[in-house]
């Protein structure tokens, strides 16, 4: 067991690359904390950095109290999984989750029981002497997990470990993933580039982009309160509506729309009351009306899309693209002209220069975010 | 045939068609006149440069044909007294073993081993030097053998020309030794493996190229050192490229007649591998009969080292 603490991490490639630029986070003992962010971001690089697989460029990494910044990764007592489940195809299941043991030397009556017993819990017990060819890749994956399990280590490093699996796979190896780290409450950092993977596993999210930290947080702070304009149009199945608005004093103006602030919004920018700022609302908040109610906009249906139990639909607003998922109930067709409206207190405001958050709250007095749902009835 | 049942037989075997057309024409789709005239030319030559010569030197093995004198002229067929002759001569005896030796040392355990050090230690570098430790390696591959052949003798021995008195070695260490004379048998393995291992070295630096890095650091994960990594991960995965160099790299040895270029066997039959002393039966002595018993002697040495090579090779992929 042991808590993870990195500081002022850079990394710069020989080839002038910088990969990571000035990190800093520490992940608590037992913790399940996930690096989230788009192919490139270098979270990879800070996992490898982690393993000790990779130098960094300057900084210091603690595990358990111990700097082992500058240890080969034989000294750090970590496991690693990755995405390729990098299992030796001319080892059984059994030696292969062993692995670890037959390194440090400890006796092949040891090391099979330690096998069985790591496996078992798996569900790996008849497959025990099949070689990995002969496995699913689900079995691989959970063949994968069980020597990174009987290792025996002090932290967990998971590479997308679930990005090889097919869509069924990769939710019940995920539940797995969860429930194995309920039982052994082993401090863990999992990269991936799926956010539901991140949001659904992690006790914290970490977003990154271009080798910086963006935001860091419990998943329904990340998914709730995007910190800035990268992370709100990252998070989310469909991507967030990023509305052009201008902030007034107790208003905020949407595409001729005013929608009241809670405090105004004057005092809570500093005085900043007639700029212009970015809403964000999420399409699942969005709602669609035949008639006009207060706080909504005009807007053409462009494009349906059928998301199974709820359907996308795209519409063109005055000012930009609106998206709202609506249920399978009440589904519009291309060409209709309805008002788009929100639970505008689920919306967030950022600055259009910076990116930043602003913190403004949406009134829910005068005008509560449930009237503009009124008139829902849709024309057909 | 069955125009009515046509349909259904195309839906259930749609591969019918196709298969019976293919017998009819071969794989190349030009039917097997035209297949064969293609193939002639390339058949002849094989025929005359190849298939020939093997059958002639069976032939001539079992004659006294020599260069000059009498059975030169009216050679008479002598049987196996030439093969008997061969496995009771100490001097084919010796020369098999210093063979022995000479593959042994200069490409099993040499070029082997040098190569793939050099291939494993370059595998993560990305440095220049890499770049000109290779190419080194290659030319002295590819450069031809008298030209190598010189280079070691002016190395070693030097004796050539008021230029070249001294061997480089020796003014490079201010000594004077006759490298040829007192080591002669190591000299001709240390020139090999300078000369081969970049064979090897290249052959190596691919296969490594096919062990995912994911295994190497799985393994150093785990705990590994270098040498557990080696035998856990890396060498169980590239066998089969051993094998295969192991066996190349023998067989070219075996053949190899560059050190009778150098030492020309000498001194005094200390370096005469059954290239040279074949050369010298045949052409110093005249005797061709009795040489091409030993070279079909050596060509069935050379298929023994092929079969249980490949015998190793079909054992682990099964």
């Amino acid at each position: 067991m042991a808590s993870v603490s990195v500081e002022s991490l850079t990394k710069v490639f020989p080839n002038g690359v910088k990969a990571l630029d000035d990190v800093s986070l520490s992940v608590d003992d037992g913790e399940f904390f996930a690096l989230l962010g788009p192919s490139g971001c270098g979270k990879t690089t800070l996992l490898r950095i982690l393993a000790g697989l990779e130098p960094p460029s300057s900084g210091t990494i603690t595990i358990g109290g111990r700097n082992v910044t500058r240890l080969p990764p034989r000294g750090r007592n970590v496991a690693m999984v990755f995405q390729d489940y990098a299992l030796f195809p001319h080892m059984t299941v059994a030696e292969n989750v062993a692995y670890p043991l037959k390194v440090h030397r400890i006796d092949k009556a040891t090391r099979r029981r330690r096998a069985e017993e790591v496996g078992g819990g798996l569900g790996l017990t008849p497959l025990m002497d099949r070689r990995p060819g002969q496995l699913s890749g689900g079995q691989q994956q959970r063949a994968a997990l069980a020597r990174a399990m009987a290792a025996d280590a002090v932290l967990f490093l998971f590479d997308e470990p679930l990005s090889n699996l097919d869509a069924r796979l990769r939710m019940e190896a995920r539940t797995l993933l969860k429930r194995l780290h309920r039982e052994v409450r082993k401090t863990t950092v999992y990269v991936t580039h799926d956010q539901s993977e991140a949001l659904a596993l992690a006790d914290r999210v970490a977003v990154m982009d271009h080798g910086a930290l963006r935001q860091v947080g419990p998943p329904a702070e990340i998914f709730h309160h995007p910190g800035n304009l990268f992370v709100a149009g990252f998070i989310g199945s469909t991507p967030m509506n990023l509305l052009p608005a201008r902030m007034l004093d107790s208003h905020v103006l949407v595409a001729g729309e005013a929608i009241p602030l809670g405090t105004p919004g004057g005092e809570s920018l500093g005085g900043a009351a007639g700029r212009d700022i970015v809403l964000a609302v999420r399409p699942e908040y969005m709602t669609l009306a035949a008639e006009r109610t207060p706080g909504s906009v005009p807007a053409e249906v462009e494009v349906v899309e059928d998301l199974g139990t709820t359907y996308l639909v795209t519409l063109r607003g005055p000012d930009s693209t609106i998206q709202a998922v609506v249920p399978e109930t009440r589904v519009p067709k291309p060409g209709d002209r309805l008002f788009a409206g929100a639970d505008w207190s689920r919306a967030s405001f950022y600055d259009p220069d910076s990116g930043e958050r602003l913190e403004v709250a949406v009134s829910t007095g005068p005008t509560p975010p449930t009237a503009l749902r009124l008139g829902n009835k849709l024309s057909n | 045939m069955h125009p009515t049942s046509k349909t259904a037989e195309q839906a259930v075997e749609p591969s019918l068609g196709p298969v019976t057309s293919l017998e009819v024409t071969g794989p190349s789709g030009l039917g097997r006149k035209w297949a064969g005239v293609f193939l002639t030319p390339s058949a002849l030559l094989i025929g005359v440069f190849l298939v020939f010569p093997a059958v002639w030197t069976l032939y001539l093995g079992l004659t006294n044909f020599s260069l000059v004198g009498f059975a030169a002229a009216h050679p008479t067929f002598e049987g196996l007294t030439n093969y008997k002759n061969a496995l009771t001569d100490p001097e084919f005896g010796n020369s098999l073993l210093i063979t022995l030796i000479y593959v042994f040392g200069s490409a099993v355990v040499g070029q082997v081993v040098l190569g793939f050090a050099m291939a494993w230690r370059f595998k993560d570098w990305r440095s220049p030097l890499r770049r000109v430790v290779e190419a080194l390696a290659i030319i002295a591959w590819i450069v031809p053998g008298s030209v190598v052949a010189f280079l070691w003798i002016s190395y070693l021995q030097g004796n050539i020309g008021p230029l070249i008195e001294h061997g480089t070695l020796d003014v490079i260490l201010h000594i004077s030794t006759n490298w040829f004379l007192q080591f002669p048998l190591l000299s001709l393995i240390i020139f090999n493996i300078w000369r081969g291992s970049a064979f090897s070295m290249m052959l190596f630096n691919g296969a490594l190229q096919s062990v995912p890095p994911s295994y190497l650091e799985t393994a150093k994960i785990s705990g590994a050192s270098e040498l557990q990594q080696l035998r856990d991960v890396v060498l169980p995965r590239i066998k089969g490229h051993v094998l295969t160099d192991v066996l190349l790299i023998s067989l070219w040895t075996f053949n190899d007649f560059t050190p009778y270029l150098i030492t020309a066997g000498g001194p005094n039959g200390q370096t005469e591998t059954l290239p040279v002393f074949v050369y010298k039966v045949a052409f110093q002595q005249g005797d061709l009969g009795y040489a091409s018993a030993i070279s079909l002697i050596m060509l069935v040495i050379n298929s023994v080292i092929a079969v249980v090579y490949l015998r190793m090779l079909r054992a682990r992929s099964q």
